[in-house]
């Protein structure tokens, strides 16, 4: 129970400390950038005018939520180290795996206010130019949200073992392939290779299998997905982001912090 | 309340050096009640030892014991009797002091009224209570320093380990945090810190602890370590000046008197050569030496 406290103390001060350093403001500016370019870009492009305006406008709150994951998580803990501002709270009665559960937390919390305010902003303009409600748009966000929270826990764990850049580029090639690579065991030529088709099916046992969480195409079509696959995608990213994190807190309660 | 039990610290980072030994079979115990200088040159292994006792790198071996009637069994209780200021504090920059000091209050898991109270006395005593609502990026290496003893002290933690806590202080901010750890020992707090000045010890402390390259070469009374370090010599102040006497040149000399250092069991023969010559004889004392000349002598016969 104290423990729950001090994790939710650390998540507030560091969603206060990653509000002030506006990195946030710079990603909302560039959304709504985006959303203004969509709106006009929906009303000369060929096709539905409400969908292009969707398609542009869910692309821009998944870039920037992404972006938010990887730029701001990447320094997320290792910055307290190198600053060693973390001797500060790791002096007092807090657990390191508080520490890390109430980083990542107050991190996940600032991505769900990135990803609320451009989905609010993306709505509103496909409500404004005569688009209809589905429930797809609420799980398309949510799960815009997941994928986010899925990358900064993979970057967390690479920066504790790298160099802030290298684990954002690291991270960035897990996000690629974890777009790709389970298509690509429908081609023939993967279809054909039961070895190559061992690799693929191994790497998405450990890597994140991001196409699980990529139902833009759904919304953009009118095309329903079943309660369970939902429910079963949203477990998923959950689930996968849960893992990470005791891992994460494990190799952090085995660090020197020098 | 802390005892370190041969403690080694083999750091293998350097792959082009191979691993450095930086701490030596370490042991001493932290008493209550007392204060204990931790004294050793730049490099001598202090940091390092300080930060294997609050758990922040392990030991290669030996273990660090608190003593559980006093500091509780398990890790937290034993953090919360512990009042920490790390070498060249830094903090939150986008914080006030004072969101940084209740962020500290909260975490020590102690009442919330009881760690208002305590930011508003020590911030006062310490003088960083005019800065407290403006951002931490603003402060002056002074006033960090003074917030982050504020914050050591606002959950009355039973024994305060500071690193070199009076480097990078101006002369009245050594005075005022000196005056300060002065208090917290005599109002029954345990004080251990470190530090590369022999006279900062010797002024605050009653315990010493000398670390050199990594092992310690004296732990105890820093009078003892006076006694029996030092030959207590005799210092003899005649009138006039005196080039030398019984073979022992002058120590100094000005224009009105000449003094010369003598070893205690010289000091009788030396007496009387001063009578038998009619010297006048000004003053005479036993000079003690100080914890510096000491430290000097231990390292030199190593
Ligand atoms: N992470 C590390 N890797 C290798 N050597 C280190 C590391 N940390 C400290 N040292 C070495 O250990 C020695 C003692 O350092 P330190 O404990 O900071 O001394 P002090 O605090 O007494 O000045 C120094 O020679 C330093 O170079
Ligand atoms: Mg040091």
């Amino acid at each position: 129970m104290i423990e729950l406290k001090t994790i939710w103390t650390i998540s507030k001060y560091t969603f206060i400390e990653l509000m002030k350093s506006r990195v946030i403001y710079n990603t909302l500016f560039l959304g709504f950038g985006l959303i203004c370019i969509s709106y006009i870009a929906a009303e000369f492009a060929y096709g539905v005018p409400q969908k292009v305006a969707l398609d542009f406008g869910m692309g821009a709150l998944s870039l920037s939520a992404c972006g938010i994951a990887l730029f701001l998580g990447g320094p997320l803990i290792k910055n307290e180290v190198e600053s060693r501002t973390i001797q500060m709270i790791l002096s007092r009665p807090v657990k390191r795996e508080s520490f890390i559960f109430g980083r990542v937390l107050g991190m996940s919390l600032l991505l769900a206010l990135n990803v609320s305010v451009l989905g609010l902003m993306t709505t509103s303009v496909y409500f404004f130019m005569g688009g209809e409600f589905q429930s797809l748009l609420i799980w398309t966000i949510l799960f815009s949200l997941l994928e986010s929270i899925i990358l900064l826990n993979v970057v967390v764990l690479f920066s504790m073992f790298t160099t802030t850049t290298l684990s954002v580029i690291y991270t960035i090639i897990i996000l690629i392939l974890g777009h790709n690579i389970i298509n690509s065991l429908e081609l023939e030529m993967v279809k054909a290779n039961s070895f190559l088709e061992g690799i693929i099916k191994t790497y998405s046992f450990i890597f994140p299998d991001l196409t699980k969480l990529n139902i833009k195409d759904f919304l953009l079509y009118d095309n329903s997905l079943s309660v369970s696959y939902l429910l079963k995608s949203t477990s998923y990213g959950l689930l996968y982001s849960g893992v990470i994190l005791v891992i994460t807190a494990w190799v952090f309660g085995r660090k020197d912090l020098e | 309340m802390i005892e370190c039990r041969r403690i080694n610290k083999v750091f293998k980072s350097d792959i082009l050096e191979g691993p450095t030994e930086v701490l030596k079979d370490v042991s001493f115990t932290i008493k209550k009640g007392e204060t204990i200088g931790f004294l050793g040159a730049n490099g001598a292994g202090k940091t390092t030892l300080i930060k294997t006792i609050l758990g922040f790198i392990k030991a290669t071996s030996g273990d660090i014991l608190f003593d559980s009637h006093e500091m509780g069994n398990t890790r937290e209780e034993n953090l919360q009797n512990v009042g920490y200021l790390p070498e060249r504090p830094y903090f939150y920059p986008h914080l006030k002091g004072r969101e940084f000091l209740t962020l500290m209050g909260k975490l020590s898991r102690v009442e919330k009224v009881k760690f208002e109270q305590a930011i508003s006395k020590w911030s006062q005593r310490l003088g960083i209570d005019f800065a407290l609502d403006k951002q931490i990026n603003s402060y002056s290496k002074g006033m960090l320093q003074r917030l982050g003893f504020v914050s050591t002290l606002i959950h009355d933690p039973k024994i305060l380990i500071m690193d070199e806590p009076l480097s990078g202080l101006d002369p009245v901010g050594r005075r005022e945090f000196k005056d300060v750890l002065s208090e917290v020992y005599r109002a029954g707090k345990t004080v251990f810190f470190s530090s590369h000045i022999v006279g900062d010890v010797e002024e605050i402390c009653n315990q010493v602890v000398v670390l050199e390259k990594g092992s310690v070469v004296y732990d105890g009374l820093i009078s003892d370590l006076i006694k029996t370090h030092s030959g207590s010599k005799v210092r003899f102040t005649v009138r006039g000046k005196v080039e030398s006497l019984m073979g022992t040149s002058s120590n100094s000399f000005g224009n009105q008197s000449t003094s010369f250092l003598i070893e205690q069991d010289k000091k009788d023969n030396f007496l009387k050569e001063i009578i038998n010559k009619d010297i006048d004889l000004i003053n005479m004392s036993i000079e003690n030496q100080t914890l510096e000349e000491v430290v000097y002598k231990i390292r030199k016969n190593d």
